[in-house]
Parts: C-alpha cells; structure tokens; sequence
C-alpha cells in the first residue's frame, strides 16, 4: 500500500503511497490538530509534527518509531 | 559610508560561501533566514545560525541575523496560486522583504548563494521573474561556479561539514517546478495574493540574533 523510507537529507521519514492517492483534507481535519491548513497542505501537530500532502506523500518531521509511523499512515490512508 | 550587504542565508552548501566571498572583498554582511516552519524542522535555522557564526570567526566580524517567518507565507502561495510557480513566487517574496528590509536598515546590497542551473528557481528565466522590479542591487558571486567548486571553497572555510549535516528541505516545493517562468504570468500570479501585508507582517514579526565570532 505504501513505502517508508527517509526523505533525500535523511531528517525526515516520507510515507509514499504505491498508487496514486488523493487524501480525504476534510475527515483528516476533523481527526487531527491542524497548526497550517492549505487545500495541497496539511500541517498535523501530533507526534512532533506531520505533513501531509493532498497527492499521497506523508512527512514525519521528528517522529522516527517505525511502527507507529505505519500505524498512523494507514490510519490517514483509510480515510 | 561603509557599504554593506544583506545575505539570503539557508542552511545549505551555497549561501554561506556567497556570504564569505563577498566578505573577503570587503563588503560588510548581515543575515536574513526565512524560517519555513512548521512546513519544515527548526534544524534550518540553525544550521544557519551556525553557519553564519562560522563566516563571522572567518572575519573577526559581528553578523546581525534576522529571522522572518515564512512559513505562513508559503501557505499564502499555497492557497492562492499555481503550483508550478509556487518556487518563483516564494522566491519572488523573499527578494521583496528583503528589500525593503533593505531599505528600512540602510543595506546597499541583497547576496544571494543562487548558482545558475542548480535548482529550478534558479534558470536564467526564473532568476528574471524573481528579481524583477527589485530597487537593491542582487549579487549573486556563485552564479557561475561548478558546484564542485562552491563545495571547495565550503570545506576550505569550514562551512561544509555543517551544511550537510540532515535537515529536512522545503516542504512547499510543488511536484513539478516551472523552469521556465513567464514574467507576466507570474506578475498576474501575484495579484492573487496581498504583497504589502505579507511584506510587513514579516518584518514586524522579525527577529534579530547578532552573532560574534
């Protein structure tokens, strides 16, 4: 379903969906703490900040625990 | 009078040699970081501050930094206008607060680390939709330097090892950056959005660090 990997400067960890995604902005605003919300753009507050993008890409700025990076990923791809 | 620069500094390989070049000819140098969080880390900012500390030690220098938020900017682009000239317009921004940053503070000149090619925003046609209509001088001393030749100069002045260290990039570059910017595009693209509040949200909310060696 998707991949995870470190992003090209190796700080961040990407989630890259394996098809084409479009992310559901409106169920994630209700679910999540949103601190800059855009219509390409969400920046989440939990787990040290998460950004997701309206194509697929998730970016876990601080968050390195594997396991609850994929717990999280599939839960926002479920939407 | 002393003439003096302000450096457009990020936490990468080019600028801080653009700053340290253009300190050895003699130009005195301060800082400006656009801080784009939360679309990315802290870890930017300081490596920018580190860096410019370490281009002060070069010259036994006092470097004022300034910090503008430019995360809340970016969302601005992000809201209201074409993706693909999200990295002109961003661009674009950052030259007009530094301008009039410029102005405000008495800088002569805007240095920039941009290297002909390297990243979209940096075509020859970007570079013209970018600076168009800005008053301060742009020097741009890497503008024709290999890369492999910037990163020699960064490892003779120690700056190197500390621009590499992993920092999380930009987050608001757009899937496919335009290349090959249109001026009046990008000119149309900008009445989209409200310049002067930007322009002054971001230099009322500045910080400013002076740095010594």
């Amino acid at each position: 379903m998707f991949e995870i990997k470190h992003c090209s400067t190796k700080s961040a960890i990407t989630v890259k969906p394996i098809k084409k995604t479009f992310l559901n902005f409106d169920i994630i605003r209700k679910k999540f703490k949103v601190i800059l919300d855009t219509p390409i753009s969400l920046v989440l507050e939990e787990h040290g900040g998460i950004i997701v993008h309206n194509y697929g890409d998730i970016i876990f700025k601080k968050l390195k625990d594997k396991e609850k990076i994929k717990e999280i990923a599939e839960l926002i791809y479920s939407f | 009078m002393e003439k003096k620069g302000l450096l457009l500094i990020s936490g990468g390989i080019d600028s801080p040699v653009a700053g340290y070049l253009m300190m050895k000819r003699g130009l005195k140098l301060d800082a400006v970081h656009f801080n784009n969080e939360p679309l990315t880390t802290e870890e930017a900012m300081e490596k920018s501050k580190r860096l410019t500390t370490l281009i002060a030690k070069h010259f036994n220098s006092e470097i004022d930094f300034y910090i503008i938020d430019h995360g809340i900017n970016q969302a601005e682009l992000m809201r209201n206008c074409l993706d693909k000239n999200r990295c002109v317009l961003c661009r674009r921004l950052m030259f007009k607060i530094t301008e009039e940053l410029s102005k405000r503070l008495g800088y002569d000149f805007i240095i920039t680390g941009e290297n002909l090619g390297q990243v979209a925003s940096q075509t020859l046609n970007n570079m013209v939709s970018e600076s168009y209509g800005i008053e301060i001088p742009i020097l741009r001393p890497l503008l024709c330097f290999d890369k492999e030749e910037i990163i020699t100069v960064a490892k003779e002045i120690g700056t190197y090892e500390t621009s590499i260290e992993p920092g999380m990039c930009c987050n608001a570059v757009p899937k496919s950056p335009e290349t090959r910017s249109w001026l009046l595009e990008i000119q149309n693209e900008e009445e989209k959005i409200d310049v002067k509040t930007i322009i002054s949200r971001s230099i009322e909310n500045m910080k400013k660090v002076r740095i010594k060696d």
